[in-house]
């Protein structure tokens, strides 16, 4: 036996209250009515052989007592909704509320709302908890917990612009010993689950949807945004990617969308297809703006409707080069229309390690190769581990295209690169790789390690190509290479974690906020993965409970009835 | 609680006391000395009905002297007749506030009782007087006879006002000091005596009258859990002294006042059938005349 309304504990507790509170009111009854009569000589009488109730000694109406506490512990009962014990066999219940952006659609999360609602009334309060699955997974309702609570805690939820987080739920029900023996999740919404998480689940967890199939809202929304080097050569552009997706029967047409850069109209961009569902705007100023791409007619799922981009921005840095390094080092500069050879106001120098040029300017040093032990020496700031900053290094200065094989050779000793934090940047080169004969001057990578480590030390990295809630990866294709430095975007903004939800991430400490967009064809095309068995509750429970509570009222009644008439017939005081 | 007695017009049935014609109240014998009615007296003379031969002495009517026996016997006899003279009645009625008690109290079956035994007993050409009584006694009304008579009754009786408590013993006790001719004392009362119905009933055994003893009882009197407020544990104050009493009201505690109210009615009437007193309860809830018809058996009540 349960309670739909209250656990064990509390019930128990209730009815021992009600009880001690009827022997108290029956103790405390001494009001006399005063009642006027010509017979007082006969109940003088009458009252000799049975005299009057007295403080703690008057409780002898026993059998009233009773009647009263059956009344009462029937309604408290009738109350607490008993049910008919466990229709479930025992099984535990995880309630995932999908609160998503794939239940944006109006109604869908109140229907959602409502069914949970009425399948909490059937299952016991100890077998059940109730998960909100919107950006993160969070416990709405605990087991044990009264599920009048439920209403409490969802009111004013509302589905966040996140994909569904359910592929987090499933790996938890993975977890050994997470959860009791057997367990079912049951999904209330459209998550998709896919073949993938079902394969690895272990065979006490079931996975079942609230709702039969649902077909798939008609809908139309960006799943994919991000920006690459111009292809036209010019290093203060990028070009942008735009990808579209739909549902149903709306097709995508690129002139589906408006574009906005920094809240103006973007007019006179050049637009290419990019097949299938794509397009790409070429030569965007990459001068810092929020570009804002969103679609013209507004559709059943808002949250995909628009994405924004913050655009990289690019300026001319000014670079010195100090003339004890030849100059080959001045020759890469001037062919880097980004970078301008200047002797005055430099803002990044090169130069022998040990020079006085440039002063505390950030610097790139050349040493001999034996007051160095690796070939490249760079100190970087911030919370990165040794790993990641030298994967860093070796992607964002161009070094994984050197030729470290011929110049270790050439050297006779390892070409390493050794990474350790500083306050500030640098960058400590062997001086003689300088030398043609090592052949990095002449080198593919040579140019690119120039002009990167010195857009590097002045802090200025990369672009990225978006922020997407819930997700690190880059866009990548084999058309498009957009540049996406992935988790080192987020690192730079000082989160661990991916952005929860679309919307704006502030930089910490103030600065330039990032936008982050939904960007799930997940969500857009309505997937709902592998089709799930339907859950329905047993019938049993699905009557029971309501149909005993009103027995009982109706048995407290029909009490409640005789005692009146009882009174009245004088059959008790 | 207390209510006033009814007016003159309110109890004085035209309809009620025709309905009484057929009734009559009849002693077995009375004493001599009043005047010439239709109650059998235990004088033999100046009647209408031969009872008897007596020899004649000095003195005797000589209209009675039987000539015919003279003639035949020799012997001077005269006839005896039976004398029928008036039986005086007296009406003894309780105004105690017991008796103006509830919604329909006592007092109202009281006055129509009264005045019903008043018609009868005027009817039949006898003297009806009128005595009220609570804590004193009080004489509403010589006794007189002749049907012009009950219209005063009726007005004395309406005047009667609640007073004070039931005390029936000296009552009883005061009717008998005033040495009035020994007639039918009518006592209409609830018999709620403080001082015990033992005492009641010594008084009445000591007085030369005979008895007709009206006891007015209300169904509350019988079965109080019947009254609305005779609920849980209740504070019963006495309607006259004042005097409360604390009762819970279980159903034992009904059932023993039950046992001791039948007790009571039971002892009243052992008393009168053993003293040959005429007995009557009456039910205040109830019709009247229904139960004086049922009363009168025959037609009549023989004391």
């Amino acid at each position: 036996m349960n309670f739909a309304n209250l656990s064990w504990p509390w019930l128990l507790a209730g009815a021992a209250g009600l009880a001690g509170l009827l022997y108290v009111l029956q103790q405390l009854r001494i009001r006399y009515t005063e009642v006027a009569v010509p017979t007082a000589m006969f109940w003088r009488e009458a009252a000799r052989d049975a005299p009057v109730r007295v403080f703690r000694r008057r409780f002898r109406h026993w059998l009233a007592y009773l009647l009263s506490l059956l009344i009462c512990l029937l309604l408290w009962l009738g109350l607490a909704e008993p049910r008919v014990d466990d229709p479930e066999g025992g099984q535990y219940h995880v309630l995932f509320l999908d609160g998503s952006a794939h239940m944006s659609a109006p109604g869908d999360l109140e229907r959602a709302i409502e069914r949970v609602r009425d399948d909490l009334r059937r299952l016991p309060d100890d077998q059940r908890e109730v998960i909100w699955g919107g950006a993160r997974n969070l416990k709405l309702l605990n087991a044990g917990e009264e599920s009048l609570l439920f209403d409490r805690r969802v009111d004013g939820l509302v589905p966040e612009g996140a994909p569904s987080a359910v592929a987090d739920q499933l790996d938890l029900l993975a977890l050994p010993g997470a959860y009791p023996e057997a367990v079912r999740l049951v999904i209330y919404g459209r998550a998709p689950v896919s073949e993938e998480a079902l394969d690895g689940l272990p065979e006490n967890v079931e996975v079942q949807r609230a709702q039969g199939p649902e077909e798939p809202v008609p809908n139309r929304g960006i799943v994919a945004m991000g920006l690459g080097t111009a292809a036209s050569g010019r290093w203060d552009t990028v070009d942008v990617l735009v990808r579209v997706a739909s549902a149903g029967d709306l097709s995508t047409l690129p002139g589906d969308v408006e574009l906005s850069l920094d809240g103006a109209p973007l007019s006179g961009a050049v637009i290419q297809d990019a097949p299938p569902d794509g397009f790409v705007l070429r030569d965007i100023p990459a001068a810092g703006g929020l570009l804002e791409v969103r679609m013209s007619e507004p559709d059943a799922l808002p949250a995909d409707d628009m994405a924004q981009l913050r655009l990289p921005e690019r300026r001319e840095l000014r670079v010195a080069v100090s003339a004890s390094l030849g100059s080959v080092l001045a020759d890469a500069v001037q062919a880097d229309p980004g970078l301008l050879l200047a002797e005055a106001d430099p803002e990044v120098v090169f130069r022998r390690a040990g020079e006085a040029f440039g002063g505390d300017l950030p610097a790139v040093e050349f040493a001999p190769m034996n007051e160095q032990e690796a070939a490249f020496e760079i100190r970087y700031t911030g919370n990165l581990d040794a790993e990641s900053a030298l994967r860093d290094s070796l992607q964002g200065l161009g070094l994984s295209l050197i030729d470290g094989a011929g110049m270790a050779a050439e050297a006779g000793r390892p070409v390493s690169v050794q990474t350790s934090g500083g306050e500030t940047r640098s960058i400590s080169v062997w001086l003689e790789l300088l030398d043609e004969r090592f052949n990095f001057t002449a080198s593919r990578a040579f140019p690119l390690f120039v002009t990167r480590t010195a857009r590097w030390l002045t802090e200025e990295d990369a672009a990225y190509a978006y922020l997407a809630a819930g997700r690190l990866a880059p866009e990548d294709s084999s058309e498009f290479a957009l540049t996406g430095p992935g988790d080192s975007a987020t690192r730079l903004l000082g989160a661990d974690l991916p952005p929860a939800r679309s919307g704006t991430l502030e930089a910490p400490g103030g600065g330039l906020s990032y936008p982050v967009s939904l960007l799930s064809a997940a969500v857009t095309t309505g997937q709902t993965g592998v089709e799930l068995p339907a859950f329905a509750p047993a019938a049993a429970g699905l009557a029971g409970p309501s149909l005993l509570a009103l027995l009982l009222i109706l048995a407290a009644l029909a009490l409640l009835a005789f005692e009146w008439y009882a009174y009245q017939r004088g059959m008790m005081p | 609680m207390g209510m006033a007695a009814p007016t003159v017009d309110e109890f004085f049935d035209t309809e009620f006391l025709t309905s009484l014609q057929g009734f009559s109240l009849w002693a077995r014998r009375i004493i001599s000395g009043g005047r010439h009615a239709e109650q059998l007296s235990k004088d033999k003379g100046a009647g209408l009905e031969f009872a008897d031969y007596k020899a004649y002495v000095p003195g005797d009517d000589t209209r009675t002297i039987d000539w015919n026996i003279y003639r035949r016997l020799g012997r001077v006899v005269v006839k005896v007749f039976e004398e029928r003279q008036e039986l005086p009645v007296y009406l003894l009625v309780d105004r105690s506030s017991s008796m103006y008690f509830e919604d329909a109290p006592k007092i109202g079956v009281a006055l129509k009782v009264a005045l019903a035994l008043a018609s009868i007993s005027l009817s039949q050409h006898d003297s009806v007087g009128l005595f009220s009584f609570s804590d004193n006694l009080e004489m509403k009304l010589k006794n007189g006879s002749g049907q012009g008579r009950l219209m005063r009754v009726a007005e004395r009786l309406a005047e009667l006002e609640e007073q004070g408590a039931t005390e029936l013993v000296q009552a009883i006790e005061g009717v008998e000091r005033l040495r009035l001719r020994r007639g039918l004392l009518v006592v209409i009362s609830d018999f709620y005596d403080p001082a015990g119905l033992d005492a009641v009933l010594g008084s009445l055994r000591q007085t030369r009258h005979r008895l007709l003893l009206v006891q007015l009882i209300g169904n509350h009197d019988l079965d109080p859990a019947g009254r609305r407020d005779m609920r849980g544990d209740v504070r019963l104050r006495d309607c006259e002294s004042g005097e409360a009493v604390d009762v819970s009201l279980t159903p034992a505690i009904l059932a023993s006042y039950r046992a001791i109210v039948n007790d009571f009615n039971e002892r009243l009437t052992t008393f009168a059938t053993g003293h040959g007193a005429a007995f009557l309860r009456l039910n205040t809830d109830e019709d009247v005349l229904p139960q004086l018809a049922a009363a009168f058996e025959a037609g009549r009540i023989e004391i």
